[in-house]
């Protein structure tokens, strides 16, 4: 046995190496294309802190969270058991002109554990949810790709009322995938 | 050429079978395609909090009924009877693209889905919201005869995101539809967002 080891070895050698390699490649391949049209490599950014991310900067300068119980919540109409989180976003285009364009974006609320920056819930822009919440007139709700000067938007959240205060906005463009923005409140 | 000793036959012999009998461990073992394709069942009864992957569910009522009347007004007419059940559901972790696409009643192996027919009347179809449930009835239509036996009639609910439900959850509720009496009619409440 111990001389048909021996004989074998390069062989048995080759097998082990290759059959692993084999398949971690043909999954990788796989993993890696999947992971590519997702949000999975966060660009951190502290709060309060300008990022600039796709030629474009990007800061909040306002987070407002309201209980449904409260009087705002109620005149909001608010489903029970949730909060309104209203989080203003400054965007300064940069260079963009009008043949390319500014950045275009969707955003999301992420509530995390510790310094994670994986979230651990996560809630879509509310705007069309059914609220009786506006943004003030003339403030934009969302990127808004035609303009080319800085401005502001408002995203919206109706939230779990037991979400904790770690939030952050996942701001993702669909061209930098995998990486997208992640603003901390 | 070299002599190979009746110890070495035996040796070989045993080899043989014993690679034999882990192929044949290896093809009685693996998982079917309709194993790990399929869905993930938490099974409950009904007044249970039930919790999937993404979907939290809790069924708060079933009733039988000749007709149903929504809340915004319609009114199905059917040869059969109306199987109602009161639904209060949420997505857990991610509401992106969430919906209750899956809302069905199993009985004896036939699949009735809820109906779609009541439009906003009923939650089949709502989209959900991570950890803010939506609340209200789903209706399905079944035929007359299922009810009409005195006998013991179980059925399952099944409630799940999306309308594909493999390799995710499926929060499964056992009902007896033989143990519940067939009422004239059933209004149901207006569909609602919020905890209850």
């Amino acid at each position: 046995m111990k001389r048909w080891f021996k004989r074998n070895a390069v062989a048995l050698v080759a097998v082990a190496v290759l059959t692993p390699t084999t398949i971690a490649v043909t999954f990788s391949t796989e993993w890696s294309s999947y992971l590519s049209t997702r949000a999975t490599q966060p660009v951190e950014v502290a709060e309060g802190r300008t990022a600039e991310f796709d030629g474009t900067e990007w800061r909040v300068t306002r987070t407002e969270r309201v209980s449904s119980d409260s009087r705002a919540g109620v005149e909001a109409g608010l489903p029970a058991g949730s909060d309104l989180v209203m989080v203003t976003v400054e965007v300064n285009p940069g260079n963009a002109t009008t043949e390319d364009e500014s950045s275009f974006c969707t955003v999301r609320l992420g509530e995390y554990e510790g310094s994670g920056d994986t979230a651990t819930r996560s809630w879509g822009d509310a705007t069309f949810a059914a609220i009786d919440y506006r943004n003030p007139a003339g403030v934009e709700s969302g990127c808004s790709p035609d303009i080319i000067e800085p401005y502001v938007f408002i995203s919206t959240f109706v939230i779990a009322d037991d979400a904790s205060d770690n939030l952050g906005v996942q701001l993702e463009i669909p061209d930098r995938l995998p990486q997208y923005l992640l603003l901390r409140l | 050429m070299t002599r190979v000793s009746a110890w070495q036959r035996v040796g070989n012999g045993v080899g043989l079978v014993g690679v034999l009998a882990i192929a044949w461990f290896i093809a009685e073992t693996t998982p079917t395609e309709e194993a790990w394709q399929g869905p993930i069942v938490v099974s409950g009864d009904i007044g249970e909090t039930l919790t999937g992957r993404n979907i939290e569910a809790v069924v708060s009522e079933v009733r039988i009924t000749e007709t149903v009347t929504a809340s915004n007004g319609w009114a199905g007419p059917t040869t059969g009877v109306w199987v109602v059940v009161d639904a209060s559901v949420s997505a857990v972790v991610d509401d992106l693209g969430a919906s209750l696409g899956t809302a069905d009643l199993v009985i004896d192996g036939v699949t009735y889905s809820a109906s779609e027919r009541p439009d906003d009347g009923t939650i089949a179809r709502q989209p959900l919201t991570t950890a803010i449930p939506v609340s209200g009835p789903l209706m399905f239509e079944i035929p007359r005869e299922i009810v009409e036996t005195e006998a013991s009639q179980p059925a399952t609910i099944q409630l799940a995101i999306n309308s594909d439900p493999r390799a995710d959850s499926v929060l499964a509720i056992e009902v007896d539809l033989g143990a519940l009496p067939l009422l004239p009619s059933v209004d149901t409440n207006e569909p609602s967002w919020g905890a209850l």
